[in-house]
């Protein structure tokens, strides 16, 4: 006969895997206490709770909804302290890279060599440091987009020397203080 | 397929380029080599695939 058991919340089932360890459906009783424990957590599904969730039950398999339902909400705070938080406390692989860029886009107002280096310091673990400061290397160099006597474009300084060799058909300026983006 | 290039003045959006779904943060210009359209960075590398058609608003 077919015995057929109703859990209702994660003590219940916490009852059971102390009872019967040796039960067929040991293992999928376990995942379900991890998915009780869950909900019944963060079942405000407020901010504080995902916070308290990552920290006290580091070892649910759930702390990945954790992250990105904690993560979802910062990121509609657009608070760079928040975010900063967000990275250095709770943030893993799962969603570092994206926090580290919303970041970065949220701090960046003028996009000039000072607000770089100024991020820079406030955030000297940045990850991507080596592009920022490859553009803060290269944001004094204006280059302009110039053809030359074979019909063939290429980019100068403001010295008159070749920075990007002439072998396009065509070229656009570097536009400062203009960013490109597509539709 | 057309792309189209929006160009946007700093500090109006976001400094993010997003090409093709993909966040570039650097700056580019737009070239044309053999037909195609290409984004290019101050270092002058290529940095998109090339593109048959593109415009700009």
């Amino acid at each position: 006969m077919a015995r057929y058991v109703r859990f209702q919340s994660s003590d219940s089932i916490n009852v059971f895997l102390k009872k019967y360890p040796q039960s067929s459906i040991y293992h999928k009783a376990y995942k379900l206490f991890y998915d009780f424990e869950y909900l019944e957590q963060t079942k405000d599904r407020s901010i504080a709770q995902y916070q308290r969730f990552l920290i006290q039950y580091s070892k649910n398999p759930n702390v990945y909804y954790a992250e990105k339902n904690l993560f979802a909400m910062i990121s509609e705070l657009h608070i760079a302290d928040s975010i900063y938080t967000f990275i250095k406390k709770y943030a893993t692989i799962l969603t570092q890279q994206e926090a580290w860029k919303l970041l970065y886009s949220i701090s960046m107002k003028a996009y000039n060599k000072q607000e770089l280096i100024r991020f820079l310091e406030h955030y000297p673990e940045y990850p991507y440091s080596d592009v920022l400061l490859k553009e803060i290397s290269l944001s004094d160099i204006q280059l302009f987009a110039v053809k030359n006597q074979e019909d063939k474009y290429g980019y100068i300084d403001s010295l008159g020397n070749w920075k990007i060799l002439p072998i396009y058909d065509d070229a656009l300026d570097f536009s400062e203080g203009w960013l490109l983006y597509v539709k | 397929m057309i792309v189209v290039f929006i160009l946007i003045k700093k500090g109006k959006r976001l400094p993010i380029i997003i090409l093709m779904g993909r966040k570039i943060y650097e700056w580019v210009a737009i070239v044309k080599r053999k037909s195609l359209y290409y984004l290019i960075n101050r270092s002058g590398q290529i940095i998109s695939e090339g593109y048959q058609d593109m415009t700009t608003e």
